[in-house]
């Protein structure tokens, strides 16, 4: 086969795909960000699997059931569960206690550096600045010190 | 003896490289096909019963990119289905094919042309839920670093023993004419390297390359016809796990060590640490090779496993001989169909300068990359 031996008789197309999407929280994802702007955290659980759900679900993955009980997580019972640093900032996955699943955000920088273990509070953006998202929580900062 | 129901009876592989200037990736599937057709001795336009195409819309850049991978493969006006997942599981689907007697030969197809893709970051970003877990700003590979520093939390690897994975197989690469990132480094080369999500650093990600794999797969009956080297799929399975990242436990690969369970079983494996040859599975990033080499049930503690040498190629187990995905690239969802290329060649005792001296059975592992907690397992063997 006849093969290209100069860079520039190569053609490529540089071409771009512009598309939009609108993602739908759903039931449970509603009432979770309309509570986070609230400066509230719940989620939601399966009583028969012992199992908490965060972010909430209204199906639990265990039993299949669908799920209407709700529980308040307390903001500041959060535990760092690991964390990395990228793009200047620190993300933590952090989970609370006695919950499934946990919440990604941005960990505050203290005096000391982080670990994993150490426990954390949520602290929310201005009430006139949250907008019913994840970004609504601030960050994450270290409790107790 | 383990099943021999089976068999991989071709493989060929296209040019590996950084950038496959001037070639199409339909060029890559072109080249790839001829040389397995060759291999397996077959004229694929009389012989083969059904092809599988693995590839993702989003790495092609064409919506329905299925309906564009007939030709170059020779199944025009064949049965012919794309998964869309790694090569691994597109094995896994002529596994199926041959045993429910729909063909008793079936060509399985994946290919890369990262070279193609200028957004490699944003569709990665694009995996992530979109309410919770996509962050504006913020690397996606954000999720790797989480994964590494909680794996090493757990296990006791430390970041010393997830460099040496890539001195290891970018060393072995040296060796591999699809070597496209072979190198000779020292492990502070890679421990100093940028940090891309602490403590991930550049020199431990593998970087991407373009490539096309095809592999061609029989019922027992038509390899032993075909081939007198026929290699044996005598197990597969595969498994996700959350695909919330809140619910990853990322200390383990519970993929892995769901799917090989499953695998195992069906080969009649007991005792992994001892009854494989060698491993040629999945290390997209380094700390992955040692928490695969830990749920496959390769070793306990897979960091002093890799850093005292025993997984080396000449080592008790060795792992990714071929250089895995650091040394040789990372094709996307052809990485793991380059693994079983890399592991046909040396049950067969192809491997030329990589041929290793015990090579009759061997694990094959993927991982289908953040944000993902999903894999394929697979048990081969030359007899
Ligand atoms: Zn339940």
């Amino acid at each position: 086969m006849e093969r290209i031996t100069e860079g520039d008789q190569i053609r490529r197309w540089n071409d771009h795909i512009p598309l939009q999407w609108k993602y739908t929280a759903g039931v449970a994802g509603e009432r979770f960000l309309q509570l986070l702007k609230q400066g509230k955290i719940q989620a939601s659980v399966c009583r028969s699997c012992n199992k908490t759900y965060l972010p909430p679900k209204i199906f639990c993955k265990e039993c299949f059931a669908q799920l209407s009980e709700w529980r308040d997580v307390p903001s500041d019972s959060g535990y760092v569960y690991s964390f990395t640093a990228v793009n200047g900032e620190i993300i933590a996955l952090v989970k609370f206690d006695g919950v499934d699943g946990g919440l990604l955000g941005r960990l505050r920088k203290g005096r000391e550096g982080p670990r994993i273990g150490i426990k954390v509070k949520a602290v929310f953006r201005r009430k006139e600045d949250r907008k019913g998202a994840l970004s609504d929580i601030e960050y994450f900062e270290r409790t107790g010190v | 003896m383990p099943k021999q129901d089976v068999a991989i009876v071709g493989i060929g592989a296209s040019r590996f490289d950084s950038i496959t200037a001037g070639l199409s990736y339909k060029e890559l599937m072109f080249e790839a096909a001829i040389r397995a057709y060759a291999d397996a001795g077959i004229d694929v336009r009389y012989d083969v019963g059904s092809f599988i195409c693995c590839a993702e819309d989003f790495w092609e850049g064409n919506s329905i990119s299925d309906e564009y991978m007939p030709d170059q493969i020779g199944a025009k006006l064949r049965p012919l289905f794309t998964v869309s997942g790694d090569g691994l599981l597109g094995l896994a689907h002529a596994y199926m094919h041959v045993m429910a007697g729909v063909s008793d030969l079936v060509v399985v197809e994946s290919h890369s042309k990262l070279s193609d893709v200028a957004s490699k970051e944003k569709i990665e970003e694009l995996g992530y839920d979109p309410t919770f877990a996509r962050l504006p700003g913020i690397d996606p590979r954000y999720l790797a670093g989480l994964e590494m520093r909680r794996y090493m939390e757990e296990s006791g690897s430390t970041h010393e023993d997830c460099a040496a994975v890539a001195v290891k197989n970018k060393r072995n690469a040296l060796k591999n004419p699809r070597g496209v990132y072979a190198e000779s480094l020292a492990l502070g080369d890679v421990l100093d390297s940028e940090e891309i999500a602490s403590p991930l650093t550049k020199g431990e990600m593998s970087q991407p390359a373009d490539g096309s794999i095809v592999v061609a797969v029989a019922s027992a009956k038509k390899a032993r016809k075909l081939s007198d080297k026929p290699v044996w799929l005598s197990g597969i399975s595969w498994f996700s796990d959350a695909p919330n990242v809140e619910e990853m436990d990322l200390g383990q690969a519970l993929y892995a060590s769901n799917s090989s369970r499953k695998a195992y079983s069906m080969a009649g494996i007991t005792k992994p640490a001892t009854q494989f040859d060698f491993a040629e599975i999945d290390d997209t990033y380094a700390y992955k090779e040692l928490q695969h080499i830990e749920s496959l049930g390769l070793a306990k503690r897979a960091g002093k496993f890799v850093s005292s040498g025993r997984a080396n190629p000449d080592g008790a187990m060795p792992v990714n001989v071929s250089g895995g995905s650091l040394g040789t690239g990372h094709l996307v969802e052809a990485s793991a169909l380059a693994r079983v290329y890399e592991a046909v060649l040396q049950l067969r005792g192809e491997a030329g300068p990589m041929q290793i001296s015990s090579h009759k059975k061997c694990v094959v592992q993927s991982w289908r990359g953040i944000p993902t907690q999903s894999g394929v397992t697979a048990v081969l063997s030359s007899r």
